[in-house]
């Protein structure tokens, strides 16, 4: 009996001493404000919120890194050609799938945070998340359609950087803000926390989210997929009914 | 304010696309066309994925000219039968211009060429329309009779079998013409994602030979069939209907067409085909632009099916 109160002890001093015996070791802990996104007809892209607290030494700098990731999807980019002075046809190259949004924010530049090898290999660089289609690798302009994807997703602010994204607050709390355009399609969401020590990868957590459309837009687009011939009749119902108020309309108020 | 596509799954001004709507619903009740060939890169332009624009502009079409087609029955200005043989014509059209498009697509270079003859085909159509009208409407001036486009009786259309009675258009010509006609737009449109109406108007005027009155009509008829037909298609083959986008498109577009009808009844036969005329030479400039010009950005990017 005593000797199985002491186990109970030397566990629970171990639990507390544990982080402070190993001075060097972080901590991370995150939550997401909301955890769902709901699209309603009034939606114009959401602020997803993240807070959380760090424990780390106090030697060096600790900088927080939040990556927000959309599902996948298959993509392409082309880039047109010129032949005998007319600009027909294109070379093209498919990925086998693309995040559809990747929102990274931090305090600094990630530039400043890490080196530029570290960034990618820890999956904060969109460049490194393409997956690019096997058919497609070989091209000799795989690079430079890479990068003008890359560009062009971070134009539509689907790919986004933030270097003033993360706030650190007093006592080792941060709070984190990503804003996502109208263009982010539902699905599931991952949000990865990485701490970084003295440009050093040092503790990282996950956490998910989804967007998930609501009410009237979830009705319409079930609608559609479940039952597209009675969709298609409401469409074609649609457009003769209104035809047909618009005629009436005008003939009753203004004859002839 | 802004209102979210369900299915397009992005968000736009519900005031902008009625007022698109608007406009191009008044071109489709002054000259009886749908006016894809307008809407679908306008869209596309805001950044709705390409078959969701198409599909948005077909059910625009269908609801525009359901709007102005009910006041020119009333005006017995409709041929209802030539309307339903080239209808007829339009369908199997659209039928052998997807297997032609899934061809030429195998082919590669063959789709530039089409583009190019497209281009071509529109300029020199559009030429045509605004020189004839022109000197149509400087001969009424000089006090000339106003010119007539009925058929000489040995004509092609009388020698060829198949004989059909329109009544209405007071003709008795094969239902070869006009069943080709037919062919011929569905297969364009297919193949160049447009409705064809303003090529179906001036083959109405020069090939059919049908009277000035009817023509507006019966190819506003014609775009009524096809449209609704493409929109159903649209739905249930590629799901690419968004039935919000629909709706805020025909709100504006079936007040639209009521405006339409009302200029084009002003018009005379000879004005309407030069202001159409004007309208197919824009948009071949638009494409020989598309062809020439160094494009203002060299990178196109999507996902299948368009969007993200």
């Amino acid at each position: 009996m005593m000797a199985r109160f002491s186990l109970w002890m030397v566990l629970l001093v171990g639990l507390i001493a544990g982080p402070s015996v190993q001075a060097q070791s972080t901590q991370v802990s995150a939550a997401l404000i909301d955890d769902a996104v709901l699209v309603t007809s009034s939606f114009t892209g959401a602020k997803v919120t993240i807070f959380g607290s760090v424990r780390a030494g106090s030697v060096g700098r600790t900088d927080i890194v939040v990556a927000v990731r959309g599902p996948d999807r298959p993509a392409w980019i082309a880039k047109r050609k010129r032949t005998a002075g007319l600009w027909i046809g294109k070379d093209q190259i498919n990925f086998a799938a693309a995040p559809t949004f990747f929102g990274v924010a931090s305090a600094r530049p990630l530039e400043q945070i890490a080196p530029s090898d570290t960034l990618s290999l820890y999956g904060l660089r969109p460049k490194g998340q393409l997956d690019i289609a096997k058919a497609s690798a070989d091209s000799p302009l795989a690079d430079t359609l890479i990068d003008a994807f890359v560009a062009q997703r971070q134009r539509e602010k689907l790919y986004v950087d933030d270097p003033n994204g993360v706030k650190l607050l007093k006592g080792g709390l941060f709070r984190a803000d990503i804003q996502m355009p109208d263009r982010t399609p539902p699905g599931l969401y991952t949000a990865k926390v990485m701490v970084f020590r003295n440009g050093r990868p040092a503790q990282s957590t996950l956490t998910t989210l989804v967007v998930t459309k609501v009410g009237a837009e979830r009705a319409l687009f079930e609608f559609a997929r479940d039952h597209a011939v009675l969709h298609g009749l409401a469409g074609v119902l649609l457009a003769l009914l209104a035809g047909l108020t618009a005629a009436s309309v005008v003939r009753r108020f203004a004859p002839g | 304010m802004q209102v979210y596509l369900p299915i397009a799954e992005m968000a736009v001004s519900p005031w902008l696309m009625a007022t698109l709507g608007l406009v191009v619903g008044c071109l489709s009740g002054i000259f009886g066309v749908g006016g894809g060939f307008l809407m679908t890169p306008l869209l596309m332009l805001m950044g709705i994925p390409a078959p969701v624009a198409v599909a948005a502009g077909a059910n625009l079409a269908a609801a525009s000219s359901m709007s102005s087609v009910l006041g020119q029955f009333e005006r017995r200005g409709v041929d209802l039968r030539m309307g339903l043989v080239i209808s007829i014509g339009g369908i199997i059209g659209v039928g052998i211009g997807s297997l032609l498009f899934s061809w030429l697509k195998s082919q590669g270079a063959a789709e530039a060429t089409v583009r190019i003859a497209y281009t071509i085909l529109l300029g020199s159509l559009g030429t045509s329309l605004v020189w004839e009208s022109l000197r149509a409407i400087a001969k009424t001036r000089a006090g000339g009779p106003a010119p007539s486009f009925r058929r000489s009786p040995n004509d092609f259309a009388h020698r060829l079998p198949f004989k059909v009675r329109f009544p209405r258009s007071k003709l008795v010509i094969s239902i070869i013409p006009p069943l080709g006609i037919g062919i011929g737009v569905g297969i364009l449109s297919a193949i160049m994602g447009v409705g064809g109406g303003f090529i179906l108007i001036p083959a109405l005027v020069y090939i059919i030979h049908m009277p000035p009155n009817l023509v507006v009509g019966t190819s506003t008829l014609q775009v009524l069939i096809t449209a609704s037909a493409t929109t159903f298609l649209q739905s249930a083959a590629n799901g690419s209907l968004d039935l919000v986008l629909s709706g805020l498109l025909i709100v504006g577009g079936v007040m639209g067409a009521q405006f339409g009808v009302i200029i084009g009844r002003k018009l005379k036969g000879e004005q309407l085909r030069a202001l159409l005329g004007a309208l197919v030479l824009l948009v071949a400039l638009r494409l020989a632009a598309d062809l020439v010009l160094v494009p203002s950005s060299l990178f196109e990017l999507s996902s299948p099916g368009g969007g993200l």
